[in-house]
């Protein structure tokens, strides 16, 4: 919305002030009035095929749309007028009349609309005892998402999610009247690479993602805010979980990264993760051992080495945190040389996709400048035979030459196999999503992330990791023992300007979505 | 109030006088089952005492502000547990005092009736316990067979003997079981036997007399002072009934009498609960003759769930029960404080909103709290053997003195 309010209206009595060109939802939601409404979403193109937010216009004869309207300069809104509120009635009663009685079954409950807006704005029994018609039930419309057509309204949400967000034509009406349904054409599937936000956009439980599905009532669902892994982009976004589990990831808006939307791709980090290989306990020579005995036989393998016969290998992959904690650790044990790597490129799809595939290129440039030696340089060094000891952090870039070219190494992982099945020593790494952290994306613009679900074991942030060493080494990091500390200290040796300090951001405790306004 | 130290402090006296510490309770059948006094003893002489409740403490109000406003109901049964529906009734009227809601009348009457038969239950209990702990086993017999057949009828009108969660925000649960107003009428007489053969037994017994005439007094200086209500503040002539001074319900409607005496003692206390049950006997006679049928649960349908036929067999009752249950009863933002009479005195709840389906703060004032904490004080200077008439004339229930 522009910055500058030129059109002056008043919205049930009370005055509005709006750029020129915004509708009467946005302006009434500017004053926090809520017109009701299922087609209309800010992200999409205005269509008003939902007839759910009729508002009265004194002086102008008929009830108009709020979505399509545009606010005019002395307009006088009625919102919850007799007439408005009526049409408001009448229309969820339409709405409702073939709605099959799915809520104990339907994965939308908690966060449907059409319970919500039914339940404030109409709330009266049904006046009829007919049949209700019956339509297509759990379809597989795409690979990721069931559609079920007995719950759809026809709002049109994920026919432009498709056309204006994947620039993708897959959805269209077919049939006309009570028959209407969503649907791709003949032998086509919805699959586009942003096809799960039509589940996020849609009012009701139509369409519904097929691995969620019948997974954990939405109402029981903690979210956090996260930042998504997958590429540079960093998208902001929000990871559900209960039980411990991360049950689902949905975009989180923000004007500048990522607006509504979040490809599917993203969505599936989280469960990646999860596995029964995950590291919870560290290794010495492939046995199990407390977390505590790895760090003092890594410590050990490090204070009998000097600097020049250890290299420490970080990724884009790290927090920020963590690749501080790094930098702080190779100065500590005297300058030991740091190689970066990175997950390799993918296509970059123009939308949300960036090339890059790694979340935090940016901090990893950032944090060690150019005092970086990238993967030419590591191969050369490698190949020198002058490396001892390796310290690697990251095992999905691991170059898989380390193993023939260096005696001993200490891997930080996630997974008990590959790396950590060889490695001298390897200590158990929380993932991004069980700890506090942050990212730099590809614009420099830092995004918090918190834990969402329990780190398995003893696995610790691989800052914490890092600092044991050191303690260990007997070389102690001066860097603080929270995540926010390591950032600020981070801050002020890179520079405000580089890393600002305010943009780490108040720490956003777990919002349990079932009391959280409507939206579990 | 002398300290406990102060008397323990050897000095110097040789011969062995000093005084002696016991523990009585929290697990001692005259404490009924969860205080404990730490009474210090000159001999059979008590020279200093400290009551110590909260043996029985649940977190009631921090447990309030993790459900929804309906989910609190089964909580406050667990507060007086001898009469349950009062406390249903005192929390549902704070909730529909913030919600603006009228009740139904036959509602209203409903629990008129059924708040009245828990009194008498409640009292019962108390006369029953005292009379026992001091010898007179017949006595409790008697007031506890009386005692169940209130029981059965609550079970009838609720469907559970004890914790009932039979109010709902806007009226009761369900309407009363066929020919029930006859039974209770029916139940009558074997109510008032009991209370007569009580009445003969202790009120004119010596040995009674003896144990609870002049014991435990409390002025009506100190029972205003302490915030002393209900039975116990009427037996020291504190004229205060929630009922008569500020009717709420169809109380206004009723006729009947507020006991009130003035000696302050346990005989006072045991009599004006024997007087009271008498008149909530009139009350429950009236309340029944006066009923109208008619809903009993008021109308509004964001607040009362729907009934099942529509929740099964209809979107829109389908939706209305999900969220009156998933998001709670939205009660606008606001306090709210409703008081009623409950079996031992003002039972007060005072309830905070922000809006939402949870409570904020749903604080209860309990009557025998703020009666116990005068105990220590009346037991001082009394032998070992006055605390049990004394404390059984308080009627302390634990689960409501604790929470």
């Amino acid at each position: 919305m522009s910055a500058d309010p030129t059109i002056k209206l008043t919205i049930d009595g009370r005055e509005a002030q709006v750029a020129q060109g915004t509708n009467l939802i946005e302006a009434a939601r500017s004053i926090g009035v809520e017109i009701p409404h299922f087609c209309y979403h800010p992200g999409l193109k205005v269509v008003a095929v939902c007839r759910q937010c009729l508002v009265e216009v004194r002086g102008w004869p008929k009830l108009v749309p709020g979505c399509q309207t545009l606010a005019q300069e002395g307009m006088e809104v009625l919102t919850s007028s007799e007439r408005a509120r009526d049409a408001q009635r009448q229309q969820l009663e339409f709405t409702l009349l073939n709605h099959p009685v799915d809520c104990p079954i339907c994965d939308q409950v908690g966060e449907c609309d059409l319970q919500r807006l039914y339940f404030d704005y109409d709330c009266m029994p049904t006046r009829h005892d007919l049949a209700r018609l019956p339509g297509i039930k759990a379809h597989p419309i795409g690979p990721r998402i069931t559609y079920d057509a007995e719950r759809c309204i026809l709002c049109w949400r994920c026919i432009r999610v498709c056309d204006e967000v994947a620039r993708e034509h897959q959805l269209d009406l077919k049939e006309r009247g009570m028959e209407t349904v969503i649907a791709t054409a003949p032998g086509a599937h919805l699959d586009n690479p942003y096809s799960l936000c039509t589940v996020d956009l849609c009012p009701v439980g139509a369409l519904t993602e097929t691995a969620f599905r019948f997974d954990t009532r939405v109402f029981k669902l903690t979210a956090v805010d996260s930042i998504c892994p997958g590429c540079a982009t960093g998208c902001h976004i929000e990871l559900h979980s209960y039980g411990g589990v991360i049950r689902r990831t949905t975009p989180r808006y923000s004007a500048e990264v990522n607006r509504w939307w979040m490809c599917d791709d993203g969505r599936g980090e989280p469960r990646e993760l999860q596995g029964s290989d995950r590291a919870g306990r560290g290794k010495v020579e492939g046995r199990p051992v407390s977390l505590e005995e790895a760090c003092v036989a890594a410590s050990e393998l490090l204070s009998k080495h000097k600097a020049d016969e250890l290299i420490l290998l970080v990724s884009a992959q790290l927090s920020t945190e963590t690749l501080w904690a790094a930098r702080a650790l190779s100065e500590a044990l005297g300058g030991v040389q740091v190689f970066g790597t990175a997950r390799p490129d993918w296509q970059a799809d123009g939308v949300l996709k960036s090339a890059d595939r790694n979340p935090n290129s940016k901090g990893l440039e950032l944090v060690f400048g150019g005092a970086l030696a990238g993967a030419a340089d590591l191969e050369q060094r490698l190949s020198s035979g002058t490396a001892k000891v390796a310290i690697c952090l990251d095992e999905k870039t691991t170059n898989p030459a380390l193993a023939e070219s260096v005696e001993q190494v200490i891997a930080l992982v996630h997974r008990d196999a590959g790396i950590a099945e060889w490695a001298k020593v390897s200590l158990p790494m929380a993932a991004w999503c069980e700890m506090d952290g942050s990212f730099v994306n590809k614009d420099g613009r830092v995004g918090r992330f918190h834990p969402a679900a329990p780190a398995p074991g003893e696995a610790l942030p691989g800052w914490a990791l890092l600092a044991k060493l050191a303690i260990g080494a007997g070389r102690p990091l001066d860097i603080g023992t929270r995540a926010e500390d390591i950032y600020a200290a981070a801050s002020r040796a890179l520079g405000e300007a580089v890393l600002p300090p305010g943009d780490f951001g108040p720490s956003r405790p777990p919002l349990l979505l079932r009391f959280a306004n409507g939206r579990g | 109030m002398t300290s406990i130290a102060e008397h323990l402090d050897p000095t110097g006296v040789a011969l062995p006088t000093e005084t002696m510490i016991i523990n009585i309770g929290p697990v001692h059948p005259a404490m009924h089952g969860t205080v404990r006094i730490l009474a210090a003893l000159d001999g059979e002489r008590i020279v200093d005492a400290d009551v110590q409740p909260g043996y029985l403490h649940r977190g009631f109000e921090k447990e309030c502000e993790n459900v929804t406003w309906a989910q609190v109901f089964p909580f406050t049964d667990r507060l007086n547990y001898v009469s349950p529906i009062l406390n249903n009734v005192g929390y549902a009227m704070a909730v529909e005092k913030l919600l603006g809601l009228k009740v139904p009348e036959r509602a209203e009457y409903i629990r008129v009736v059924a708040g009245e038969l828990a009194r008498v239950g409640d009292h019962l209990t108390c006369l029953a316990a005292m009379g026992m702990e001091l010898g007179a086993m017949t006595v409790f017999l008697y007031c506890i067979r009386a005692r169940d057949r209130i029981y059965d009828r609550l079970e009838e009108l609720t469907g559970a003997r004890v914790t009932h969660a039979y109010c709902r925000i806007g009226g009761v649960k369900e309407d009363t079981p066929e020919g029930w107003a006859e039974r209770v009428l029916g139940d009558f007489d074997e109510i008032r036997g009991a209370l007569d053969d009580v009445e003969r037994l202790l009120l004119k017994n010596r040995i009674f007399m003896d144990r609870t005439q002049g014991v435990g007094v409390v002025s009506r200086e100190d029972a205003i002072s302490w915030g002393w209500t209900g039975p116990c503040g009427r037996a020291s002539g504190v004229d205060y009934d929630v009922r008569k001074d500020h009717p709420y319900g169809v109380y206004g409607r009723l006729d009947f009498d507020v006991p009130v005496m003035d000696t302050g003692d346990c005989y006072a206390r045991f009599y004006v609960r024997l007087v009271e049950m008498h008149q909530s006997l009139r009350i429950i006679d009236q309340a029944l003759a006066q009923m109208q049928p008619g809903p009993v649960l008021c109308e509004e349908h964001r607040v009362v769930l729907p009934p099942k036929r529509e929740v099964y067999n209809t979107i829109e009752g389908m939706i209305r029960h999900f969220k009156l249950i998933v998001d709670g009863i939205r009660v606008p933002a606001g306090e709210a404080y409703a008081f009623i009479e409950g079996g031992n005195g003002e039972l007060g709840f005072y309830v905070v909103s922000d809006g939402t389906g949870l409570p904020v703060k749903v604080r209860c004032r309990p009557p025998c709290f703020i009666i116990i904490s005068h105990m220590g004080n009346m037991i001082r200077g009394h032998s070992v053997a006055d605390i049990v008439p004394i404390f059984g004339s308080l009627n302390m229930i634990g689960g409501e003195c604790d929470r």
